[in-house]
């Protein structure tokens, strides 16, 4: 297996009140050459952490906050320090987040050149009135360009991320951008039900009875429209938030949905490996705090390493998330035996259950959960924690 | 001092009052002017010694104090002060505790005039022949009415109160004039220290160390250490180990007397073996006979108590054991149910104290426990003739083996403003009750004489009849006898599957309401499953209300990913966390508060 890297760019030029990734609002250039120095001298420290395997990297992820407000010469000291560091001969997909808006043609030239050959676009909708309502900087028109600015570009491998279930936005708007997004024919495509979460905007609006959650019976049927227009449309459903055209998944992130060691560098970002004794899970992170990053300031936190129950129970509330869902013969290789033998009896019973009501799969092979499951999933995933 | 000028410095006395009249707070002042307590010691209302007493407002467990006061004569004299429970569903420890005293002290609150519980209380004072001595208390607040407090004293129980001490127990304003009133107003006990012995167990209450501690009042005769005592209802045997008084802890003395208040320790296991109300005399010379009264406790209402997590048996077994110890009106034993497995069968003086002794459980034991709808016990006589007390609804044999079903049916005393006659008319008519005499005890108080099937009012009647009267209506009630009736057993299906423990007997003309509220509730109780489920009441085969639980749509985390899986697990095992205190019927899971939910009834509804 190999190694992913995920790099956090914690800046943004305005906060959307949806989101709970941690960014900055900061125009200070000084402030981003800083943070790339400390962030070049982290991942050259990295070389003495805990690893199993001497693995080189395969995917290079740059997420946000907003990426795109890097410089190309932020960005060549960050792809020279992993190259150094790592070796990035290896490396298959090199994705970045951009946002419309905040990139033009040259932009993404660079950043092509730079090595980038994925992009992550976050258009959120086709809509300019849900736009607003998102607080998203950009408009329609604005995803139209980066698209068609990220073809020319030479980029072949482009992700669009849209949102729904938001208070205001009506069947019809989701449908209209679904269909333009189809229309642009992506490689990929991430649809996310809003969620309110805790310390954002949207959540004190929620809570103070300013904004109001979506019905779960009309963000459901949202979401299962779109499952059924994008796979009309060729699109794989391979993960609960996630579509791709054949062979395009996100390599990254299946990381995450596998159990697979990823290093994250950069404030308030996370890693997974796995111990060299033992080969269990080991999870640290970095504290979300630009301020202590720069000044030099030990911001890492180590948490408790991973016992094998933490490992097989993180491993099934991610691989559920997938459409594949488990493999029983993979279990057994990661943790030595079958997975209702793990799990138990009473697991077993609760997820027959949930077979029976057609919101889960088992077979001989694997077992599964459904796109009804996905609706669920959190109850499913919980027989598992 | 000789034995007769000892006792003639002796008061045995209670304090009798309506809840929330100042019983308590009277009892405080009281331990606090004659010093037993500095000041600095003083707990609020120092005798209601369990915090769920002081929580309530209410006296559960009686609670005894010897109080050493020196009277402005210069003489010295011992009150022992005899606490009384203040609720209905402990009439009998009250009329027990009343037989150990001489006199009694009445506090009426004279912002609120008497109360039904005042009157109650009062004829079990006169039944025990005692002196009562009139109080009029909350002096201090604005809205006192004295005068026409005692004009209602004087009118409805027919005391001369015109030398009745007005004071503020809160304040202590006048209770150095009643302590001096206590010495001329209660009559000194008498008896005779050479007699056999001949004592009241008033009191009983469980020990780890020293066994079950009787709280007696001695009537005659005397008690030591080794003398070998005799309980006379069942004949039991015991050696003394120790006497002494309450004071209010132990203090441990030679003998004790006739006259006197004190405990008697015995190395008796259980307090089931020491009962209220029962005489003890010395074996090898016993007293010719008993003192009148003894009465062996009746459960009223029966549940079924429930470890909520099922390997929690032997600990819930173990907990009610205790709690057996130290009361003796408190009954268990075993049973099943389908739906909630290993249990059981507990009896309580009624609703009240099945809510203290779950209360119990869950703060003393840390137990959570499910309670299965409370039921009296109701007498089925069967086609062939034999006669069932039935304490579990479930247990209820086939209709077609039913000849009839009787149930208990209680005489209700009820004293309201005449404002709210209309409203509880109208109550008491709904709970099927047969009004027998209205009197007014005064132009604006009415004392209302209902037969009320027990069953109706165990459930909220009391719940229902103060918030009808606005906290002014109070009720006493006690069994009167069986009756034939037309009842039936309401059943309760979740997702099609009966759930015994909600099964219930109703009368026959309440079914189709209480039916629909049962649904009602549970869908508002029972979380969202993966598929609907539909809750049904039903007797026999018959639906006669249904109620649907919609199946979930959503619960998703859809962004998954920056690596931060452990905040998503964190939430999943929050999840999992809030699943585990919900049982699981058949398919369907239910959380503990279904069970508590249904009993509420709403009058709203």
């Amino acid at each position: 297996m190999s190694l992913g890297i995920y790099v956090h760019v914690p800046f943004c030029l305005s906060k959307c009140p949806y989101c709970d990734f941690y960014s900055v609002v900061k125009r200070d250039e000084d402030l981003k050459d800083k943070y790339t120095d400390r962030l070049v001298r982290e991942i050259r420290e990295s070389a003495g952490l805990p690893r199993s395997g001497r693995t080189r990297p395969d995917t290079l992820y740059l997420g946000g906050g907003t990426p795109s407000l890097l410089s190309a010469k932020h960005l060549d000291r960050i792809i020279g320090a992993v190259d150094e560091v790592f070796g990035s001969d290896e490396i298959k997909e090199f994705t970045m987040e951009v946002n419309p808006g905040s990139v033009d043609l040259k932009k993404l030239k660079d950043i092509r050149a730079a090595g980038v050959n994925r992009l992550s676009i976050g258009v959120q909708s086709f809509d300019d009135q849900v736009l607003r309502k998102l607080g998203r900087l950009h408009k329609a028109e604005d995803c139209l360009r980066v698209m068609d600015d990220g073809r020319k570009a030479g980029f072949g491998n482009i992700s669009l991320d849209l949102m729904f279930g938001i208070e205001g936005q009506s069947f019809g708007s989701w449908s209209d951008s679904l269909r333009t997004a189809i229309e642009l024919e992506p490689e990929h495509l991430s649809l996310y039900s809003l969620e309110f979460q805790e310390g954002t905007v949207f959540t004190r609006l929620l809570k103070e009875g300013k904004m109001k959650e979506t019905d779960p019976e009309d963000d459901r049927r949202m979401y299962e429209t779109a499952h059924d227009e994008l796979e009309r449309a060729g699109y794989k459903h391979y993960e609960i938030s996630n579509f791709a055209r054949e062979g395009l998944r996100s390599m990254h992130n299946m990381k995450y949905w596998s159990l697979q060691e990823y290093l994250g560098f950069g404030p308030g970002a996370h890693s997974y490996v796995k111990r060299e004794d033992s080969g269990l899970g080991q999870r640290f992170y970095n504290r979300p705090d630009l301020e202590g990053y720069v000044t030099g300031q030990d911001v890492r936190v180590i948490s408790e390493p991973n016992d094998i129950s933490d490992d097989a129970s993180e491993f099934m509330i991610t691989a559920l998330r997938l459409t594949e869902g488990v493999s029983k013969e993979e279990f057994r290789d990661m943790f030595g035996v079958g997975v209702w033998d793990f799990f138990g009896d009473v697991a077993r019973l609760k997820f027959g259950s949930f077979v029976k009501t057609g919101h889960a799969l088992e077979d001989e092979e694997r077992i599964a959960l459904t796109l009804k499951g996905f609706n669920v999933s959190n109850r499913i995933l919980s027989i598992f924690v | 001092m000789d034995h007769k000028e000892h006792i003639d410095h002796i008061r045995n006395f209670s304090i009798i009052a309506h809840i929330d009249h100042g019983k308590s707070t009277l009892a405080d002042r009281m331990i606090e002017k004659t010093g037993l307590v500095a000041e600095r010691d003083m707990k609020e209302q120092y005798l209601d010694n369990m915090d769920l007493e002081r929580e309530r407002g209410i006296t559960i467990k009686l609670q005894t104090t010897r109080l050493v006061y020196k009277s402005r004569s210069g003489d010295e004299y011992i009150f022992n002060l005899i606490d009384t429970p203040g609720h209905v569903d402990f009439n009998y420890e009250v009329s027990r505790s009343l037989a150990a005293c001489e006199g009694a002290v009445l506090v009426v609150d004279a912002t609120q005039g008497v109360e039904a519980q005042t009157l109650a209380n009062v004829y079990l004072a006169l039944d025990e022949d005692l002196e009562i001595l009139p109080v009029l208390n909350k002096i201090d607040l604005a809205s006192a009415r004295p005068d026409e407090t005692k004009e209602e004293i004087e009118e409805m129980i027919g005391l001369d109160c015109e030398n009745a001490p007005l004071i503020s127990a809160k304040t202590g304003q006048g209770v150095d004039e009643l302590l001096e009133r206590l010495i001329t107003d209660i009559p000194a006990p008498d008896g005779d220290p050479d007699a056999p012995l001949k004592a009241l167990i008033f009191d009983s209450k469980y020990d780890n160390y020293l066994g079950v501690i009787i709280y007696a009042r001695i009537f005659d005769g005397r008690v030591k250490k080794g003398d070998i005592i005799r309980m006379m209802s069942t004949g039991a045997k015991y050696e003394v180990t120790e006497v002494g008084y309450c004071a209010p802890g132990l203090v441990p003395t030679n003998e004790l007397f006739a006259g006197e208040v004190g405990y008697i320790c015995g190395s008796i296991k259980q307090v089931a073996d020491a009962r209220v109300g029962d005489t003890v005399t010395i074996d090898s010379r016993p007293c010719a006979e008993a003192l009148p009264g003894y009465k062996k406790v009746q459960s009223m209402v029966y549940c079924g108590i429930y470890p909520a997590e099922g390997e929690k048996y032997e600990a819930v077994k173990d907990a009610l054991e205790k709690l057996q110890v130290n009361d003796a009106a408190f009954r268990f034993e075993p049973e099943t149910s389908q739906a909630l497995g290993y249990g059981f069968r507990c009896g309580f003086l009624g609703l009240l104290h099945m809510e203290i002794i779950v209360e119990r459980l869950e703060r003393e034991f840390d137990l959570a426990v499910i309670t299965t709808s409370p039921s009296v016990i109701y007498k089925v006589v069967k086609t062939d003739g034999e006669v069932i007390m039935l304490q579990n609804p479930s247990n209820l044999p086939k209709p077609q083996e039913i000849d009839h079903i009787e149930e208990p049916m209680v005489k209700a005393d009820i004293m309201i403003p005449n404002d709210y006659v209309g409203a509880i008319m109208d109550l008491c008519q709904k709970r099927r009750g047969t009004m027998l005499k209205m009197e007014y005890l005064t132009p604006t108080r009415v004392l209302l004489h209902y037969d009320l099937p027990l069953n109706e009012v165990i459930y909220d009647f009391f719940d229902a009849l103060k918030s009808k009267t606005r906290g002014y209506g109070s009720l006493e009630y006690e069994f009167d006898r069986y009756e034939k009736s037309n009842l039936v057993k309401l059943d309760i299906m979740l997702n099609r599957e009966l759930v015994d423990a909600f099964s219930m007997i109703v009368h026959e003309s309440n079914a189709y309401q209480r039916g629909r509220f049962v649904c009602e509730k549970l869908k508002e109780v029972i979380p969202m499953h993966q598929f609907e489920v539909p809750i049904q009441a039903a007797i026999g085969q018959k639906i006669i209300a249904r109620e649907t639980i919609r199946a979930y749509r959503k619960d998703v985390i859809a962004k998954c990913y920056g690596g931060d899986i452990s905040r998503k697990k964190k939430l999943l095992e929050k999840q999992k966390e809030g699943k585990k205190r919900m049982r699981q019927f058949g398919t369907v899971e239910v959380p503990q508060e279904a069970f508590t939910a249904v009993l509420k009834y709403d009058e709203n509804k």
